[in-house]
């Protein structure tokens, strides 16, 4: 009987504390032992699709472009096996490259893209809207190997990545088909529907580019392209002993900023956005952030160029009774289904930092419906779960009880 | 003593097992064959050999063995009950090399890519070898699967062409040939993934440079795995060939026109020290007849051996002399002052071309010559695998000798024709007699059939490549029969295949931009048609008087 | 003396199928190497016509191989038998025999076709359908050719004629040949029972349920043979391939195009729609034409000639053969020279447009498929044109019947059915049919 006292009150005196400590303590002290500290999104692993969707050798800027912002993530730290990389020819290999097994994006051929290793995961005749949408929404024939799919889920940062031949609202395959902006935008939605991203960055150059991202209406998404409505995408200068353009501008100026960045860099998404210059572009870029929850002065540019390794700390209380994972699925269901959709805010370059500076802005009211309901409900799983040990703990001492008067 | 000779006894299979798992051990070994050959280009071959004893991953014995060869090759293979599987790329061999038969390598397959292997029976074969070579082409970054969910493009009739070499009751061949499919860095790499050095260290450190790699002439890369079984190891063999002009037609190096070349020459670097686990890391040197006044410096081992129908000489270094780690090796052709490329070079025994004539936009003969300069008979299949829309004429087939027909040669024909619409094969297999010193040729008329829109592929102005043909001698004798070299000839060889060149066909196009078009015009025939047949039978017909251009009309309805 | 026997004899229709054999003979075997060329030329054969392919067929099954296991071979098993056991398929001299033969059989079927409709046996009109058959153009150059379009023609042609005749049991025999040649002639069966049951003379007692159980027999039988002889794959391969067009070769009719081009999630839908639309015509024919079968089977001959799947311009001889036989129709027909005209336009470019974009490699695709547009329009109006006349006949007739029998005095009665006088009598009436706006109905 007198055991049976003492475990009450040590339950008790257990659960105070476990009580406090739960939520803001512990989760933050876990978090700080084990999360990037430069992180700001709740991703542990991040995803790339480079897609270059030209074929032909003189379209080896596109193929530059690529391989120019594989060179990047791989450098940021994305490992080869989080990059799918779709080229639809070999300018490498091909029997006009003066250069063999080397690509350049430069006109001084300083840095080789190709390198000593590279994992082309779609390459030549397989480089299809059929095998690009498939990839997005993981519909695959099921021998297809790992490599080749897009295995992410409900907490990674995907950043996808385009380029080749394009126009109002749609982008050329290998100059045979093309992918419409609806085709994209509802893969992204069965990606979302899936839970194969937490967000995602879609960026695109090619000509009338902003096009290509207008038709998203899945949460999370931060689109960016080259140019507008009626514009072309230039490319930026030529090789002369190449012969043919390397790189295209949007693509090149984005590198260049890239380039100053490192693995833990606090370079915001603004930042980014902020170097857009139009008259050096010569076309102008467009931003899209009206899809995402975040703005993007809180969303850091290495949550999609890099690999952050981050674990994810689900709080203690999250395996425990029934009820509590119940509360959990209908908190699932309210965060899939956003109450409250913004209209679309198609930014083009002219009013960029009106825009950086009015979501800078907290009464622009930037939804965070998410934060909120989760804080709460850890709260509230947190209390079902202590009672459930306390429970436990208390049948458990009963029972020791009854073997002792047995 | 009884008791202690009983228990030795009884123990005793357990001692021979430990044995027995101690010489079934992993090993490694890693060689670089150089081979000059007459026109003035050497032959430089990689070879890693692996052997690795992996009972079943499933059993409970946790397995160790995979510090040596990596599970991202064995495990689709173990799963998918493979007995022998082989992968050939080669590219740019087609057009620069005649003085050879082939390539030094004798399983590396024509143009383009190749998977082939041997997989045990089971209900679901075709579906295991559809996830092998999906799962091996995503290994490679190579579209290796098949073109058509129904696996029509496997061919299944070339077991006797590629025999296996370790036999296997109850097994299937299965060969998927990609004559499209060209070599580059995306292949190199995971090549050396593979390997236990990774590219990093000793031999595959020299191969792990694409920029000089892919600057030579043609490259071949391969693996051939043979899984292990209850009484063999396994064994798995990566190799890596290319050819690459030792004069430069661009002459770089100044005035110097010979043929000298020396390691670091050709792959600017020096000598590496072997892989610490590799049990023989060897340089290796094979000399023909003619290259008498070839020389090395520092000097290796000589030794005379029968290697592709020729006695050679051998020189061999040992990598894991420490006096070489960090050197150079030179060679040069004794009193070579300028390289004359030769007019004529000796051909191989046995050469084979194949080319299109009475080229039309629909229609062509394959001309396949095939050449013996031996002074004997000799007896080959000739084999030939086409995409669905080649249709040959077997019925127009004609073997000529000189400008006779000769019917009496073709001795066996095997046709297994394509069923289009579907994506398929045809593969041909002739038996045919090739009488000494003279040239046998044969003529193979084929229409292209007309391929619908959405079949062709995105440049399909460019043509399509057409696999190699095969030609297979079927009188090869080992190499190592005899000892006495006086009894052998050139048919004592390992090489049993020899390649012709790709083909590139051009295929009768449809406008790509038509379609709409077409549906348009074509419906609008068909309405104008049933409009008009609608009208005449569904019509009133009667009579009009016409009566000095006025008119009285005297209308009778016609009964029906 | 001598000379004018001949001549007489020249004159007679025998005459006729002399010279147009001797002419075939002569050309198979003196100019073997333009027939060589000619068998290669894809208005004239198809893939499932072509001689070429026969032949492949027969080595392939000579060497014990079933030749419809591959994709290669499309011809019906009963052309395979004939050439593997009966005349030897690579001998030049029997196969030009063979489709002399089938020609001469063909306007000997015609004549009897003529024969049986027209009821009198008149000599200059026999010798112009027979010149009309074995001298144009078309029909000369698909035998040279040795097109089993020939074959198929000559077996429909006596399956029509032993109609004509009354003799149902020859007739149903050779048309379920005919079906399983070239399928086809499957459409023809109502208007053939029709006609049967018209010209039935009054000792047979043929009714409707015997000639199409007789059919169905013979088409069964023939079916059983032919799986004795190639299991079941040959059915895929022959009628499957004209159902389905899997083969997309070249050809002058208006689908190989179509389908090349096509869409793939909508050819399923289209062939749909190009296959009702041959068989779509038949029953409105069959009632409308229904007192004259013979009509009807002319006019649906014309439409399979230039809507089939696999048309080659030997369909085109068979229905200009049969019209030969309507002369009443071709004075009433609109645009003959139109027509003529388009034909010879169009027989100097498709070869022409063929070659430019298949044989030397400079044009493309839509060359001739331009080409084929024409020669299908042109043959869909001269078919339209046909139906016209035909009806323009009957109401001609109809309208003479009555005025006749309203003008008592008159003593041509028997003579109404004379065409001749029909036309005279209305030339001097100035009547002219018309074709009214309103509906029949």
């Amino acid at each position: 009987m007198t055991l049976r006292h003492l475990y009450l009150i040590l339950t008790a005196l257990l659960a105070i504390p476990l009580c406090i400590a739960s939520n803001a303590q512990l989760d933050s002290q876990l978090s700080d032992l084990f999360s990037n500290s430069t992180g700001t999104g709740r991703h542990t692993n991040n995803w790339a699709v480079l897609v270059c969707s030209s074929r032909y050798w003189f379209n080896y800027r596109h193929m530059a472009n690529t391989l120019a912002m594989y060179r990047t993530l791989k450098r940021l730290g994305l490992p080869d096996s989080n990059i799918i990389l779709m080229l639809s020819d070999d300018v490498a290999c091909n029997a006009r490259n003066a250069f063999p097994a080397t690509v350049y994006a430069n006109k001084g051929r300083q840095m080789d893209l190709y390198g000593e290793g590279i994992e082309v995961d779609y390459r030549g005749y397989e480089v299809t809207v059929e095998s690009f949408l498939r990839l997005l929404t993981g519909r695959h024939d099921p021998s297809i190997p790992r490599s080749k799919r897009l295995l992410s889920d409900a907490s990674s940062n995907v950043f996808i990545y385009m380029t080749g031949h394009g126009g109002n609202e749609f982008l050329k395959f290998q100059d045979n088909e093309e992918v419409s902006a609806y085709d994209v935008a509802d893969a992204v939605e069965q990606m979302w529907e899936k839970r194969r991203y937490n967000r995602l960055l879609f960026t695109i150059d090619t000509c009338q580019a902003n096009t290509m991202y207008s038709k998203f209406y899945s949460p999370e998404i931060t689109s960016t392209g080259s140019s507008s409505l009626g514009e072309n995408s230039y490319s930026h200068h030529n090789d002369m002993d190449i012969g043919v353009a390397v790189i295209d501008s949007f693509t090149h100026y984005i590198l260049q900023y890239l380039e100053t960045l490192g693995k833990a860099s606090t370079a915001t998404m603004k930042e980014f956005f902020g170097i857009y210059d139009p008259i050096k572009i010569q076309s102008h870029p467009g931003i899209s952030t009206s899809l995402s929850t975040v703005p993007p002065e809180e969303i850091l540019v290495t949550d999609f160029f890099g690999a952050v390794a981050r674990v994810e700390i689900s709080p203690k209380e999250d395996e425990l009774s029934p009820l509590s994972s119940d509360l959990r699925g209908n908190m699932w269901e309210l965060a899939t289904k956003p109450t409250s959709r913004i209209g679309q805010v198609d930014v083009q370059t002219s009013d960029i930092e009106g825009v950086l500076r009015e979501s800078g802005d907290p009464s622009h009211g930037w939804n965070k419906p998410l934060e909120g309901r989760s804080n709460l409900s850890n709260i509230l799983g947190s209390l079902v779960g202590i009672g459930g040990i306390g429970l436990i703990l208390y049948v458990g001492a009963a029972r020791q009880e009854k073997v002792k008067e047995a | 003593m009884l008791l202690s000779s009983l228990r030795l006894l009884l123990l005793a299979p357990i001692y021979a097992a430990a044995v027995s798992q101690h010489d079934h051990e992993d090993a490694f070994s890693e060689s670089l064959t150089l081979h000059p050959l007459p026109d003035g280009r050497t032959s430089v071959l990689f070879q890693f050999e692996t052997t690795f004893s992996s009972p079943r991953l499933s059993s409970s014995i946790p397995q160790s063995h995979h510090s040596l060869t990596p599970p991202s090759l064995l495990l689709p293979l173990e799963t998918n009950n493979v007995s022998e599987l082989t992968i050939s790329f080669t590219s740019g061999w087609d057009s620069t090399r005649f003085s050879s038969a082939g390539l030094m390598n004798y399983d590396s397959s024509g143009g383009g890519g190749e998977i082939r292997g041997w997989l045990r029976d089971s209900h679901d074969v075709q579906d295991r070898w559809n996830a092998v070579t999906n799962a091996l082409g995503g290994l490679f970054c190579a579209g290796l699967g098949g073109k058509d969910k129904d696996q029509g493009d496997v061919v299944r009739d070339f077991g006797g062409i590629y025999p296996q070499k370790r036999r296997v009751e109850n097994t299937t061949h299965f060969l998927l040939s990609h004559p499209e499919s060209h070599l580059c860095t995306e292949n190199l790499t995971p090549f050396l993934s593979l390997l236990p050095s990774k590219g990093l260290s000793g031999i595959s450190s020299l191969l792990a440079q694409p920029g000089i790699i892919f600057s030579w002439e043609s490259q071949s890369e391969g693996i051939e795995i043979l899984m292990p079984s209850t009484t063999h190891q396994g064994r798995w063999r990566g190799w890596w060939e290319g050819v690459l002009p030792l004069v430069p037609e661009n002459n770089k190096r100044g005035n110097d026109k010979t043929r000298n070349f020396s390691i670091e020459q050709i792959l600017r670097k020096k000598l590496p020290k072997p892989f610490p686990e590799a049990q023989s890391s060897v340089l290796r040197l094979i000399k023909d007849l003619a290259d008498d006044n070839l020389r090395a410096q520092p000097n290796g081992e000589e030794k005379k051996e029968w290697i592709d129908g020729k006695s050679r000489t051998v020189v061999e270094w040992d990598l894991s002399n420490a006096e070489l780690t960090g050197n150079d090796i030179q060679f040069w052709w004794d009193g070579e002052n300028v390289y004359h490329y030769p007019r004529n070079i000796p051909p191989p025994p046995i050469t084979i071309s194949r080319t299109v004539v009475d080229k039309l936009a629909s229609d062509g003969t394959f001309q396949i010559t095939i050449s013996n300069s031996d002074d004997f008979e000799r007896r080959a299949i000739y084999s030939e695998i086409w995409p669905w829309w080649v249709k040959g004429w077997m019925s127009e087939i004609e073997l000529l000798v000189g400008d006779r027909k000769r019917p009496d040669l073709l001795e066996n024909l095997s046709y297994n024709p394509s069923t289009p619409p579907r994506i398929s094969t045809t593969t041909l297999h002739f038996t045919l007699l090739i009488p000494a010193n003279s040239k046998a040729t044969l003529k193979i008329p084929f229409s292209k059939l007309t391929l619908k829109y959405t079949e062709h592929r995105p440049d399909a102005e460019r043509g399509i490549e057409l696999s190699s043909g095969i030609l297979t001698l079927l009188d090869t004798l080992p190499e190592t029969a005899s000892e006495n070299e006086n009894s052998k000839d050139s048919r004592n060889t390992g090489r049993k295949r020899i390649y012709t060149n790709r083909l590139l066909l051009d295929i009768p196009t449809p406008d790509f931009s038509m379609p709409y078009n077409v549906i348009i015009m074509s419906s609008t025939v068909m309405a104008v048609f049933f409009g008009l047949m609608q009208g005449a039978l569904t019509r009133k017909w009667g009579w009009v008087e016409v009566s000095n251009g006025k008119g009285e009309i005297v209308q009778e309805k016609k009964d029906q | 003396m001598e000379r004018n026997k001949v001549w007489t004899h020249l004159q007679s229709y025998r005459g006729i199928i002399a010279v147009g054999t001797a002419l075939r003979l002569a050309l198979f075997l003196g100019a073997s190497s333009l027939c060589h060329a000619l068998e290669r030329r894809p208005e004239l054969s198809t893939p499932l016509t072509s001689i070429r392919s026969l032949k492949e067929g027969v080595y392939i099954h000579e060497r014990g191989t079933n030749p419809y296991d591959g994709g290669v071979f499309y011809h019906s098993p009963i052309y395979l038998a004939a050439l593997t056991y009966i005349i030897s398929a690579s001998s030049h001299f029997f196969t030009a025999i063979t489709w002399t033969i089938a020609d001469v059989a063909s306007s000997i079927a015609l004549i009897n076709v003529w024969r049986s409709r027209s009821g009198v046996s008149n000599q200059k009109r026999e010798c112009l359908i027979t010149a009309l058959y074995l001298f144009n153009p078309y029909t000369l150059l698909s035998c040279l050719a040795r097109s089993t379009t020939s074959l198929d023609n000559a077996i429909l042609l006596n399956a029509i004629a032993s109609a004509a005749n009354g003799q149902a049991l020859p007739a149903t025999i050779l048309l379920s040949l005919a079906t399983h040649t070239s399928l086809y002639p499957l459409l023809l069966l109502p208007p053939l029972v029709m006609l049967l049951e018209q010209t039935k003379k009054s000792r047979q007692k043929s009714s409707v349920y015997s000639t199409l159980i007789t059919f169905i027999t013979c088409f069964a039988a023939l079916a059983g043979l032919n799986i004795l002889m190639a299991d079941y794959s040959w059915i895929g391969q022959t009628w499957g391939v004209i159902i389905n067009v899997t083969d997309l070769t070249p050809n002058v009719g208006m689908w190989w195009y179509f389908f090349t081009e096509m869409f793939d999630h909508f050819r399923t839908f289209f062939l749909g729609v190009f296959q009702l639309h041959n068989l779509i015509y038949v029953a409105p024919i069959c009632l409308r034409l229904s007192d004259d079968p013979l009509l009807a089977i002319l006019v649906l001959v014309g439409i399979m000639g230039t809507w089939k799947s696999y048309p080659t311009l030997g369909d085109m001889a068979l229905w200009a053969g049969l019209l030969g036989c309507f002369p009443e129709i071709v004075s009433n027909l609109r645009h003959p020279l139109f027509t003529l005209t388009v034909h010879l336009y169009t027989s100097i470019l498709l070869p022409l447009l063929h070659s430019l974009w298949l044989l030397t490699g400079t044009g493309n695709a839509n060359f001739f498929y331009a080409a084929t547009m024409v020669y299908g329009l042109n043959a869909s109006l001269a078919v339209v044109d046909v139906m016209g006349a035909g009806l323009r006949v009957k109401v001609k007739r109809d309208a003479t019947e009555m005025f006749l029998k309203e003008d008592i005095q008159n003593d041509q009665t028997q003579e109404a059915t004379n065409l001749e006088v029909i036309d005279k009598l209305w030339e001097g009436k100035g009547w002219s049919v018309v074709q009214f706006t309103g509906s029949l109905f």
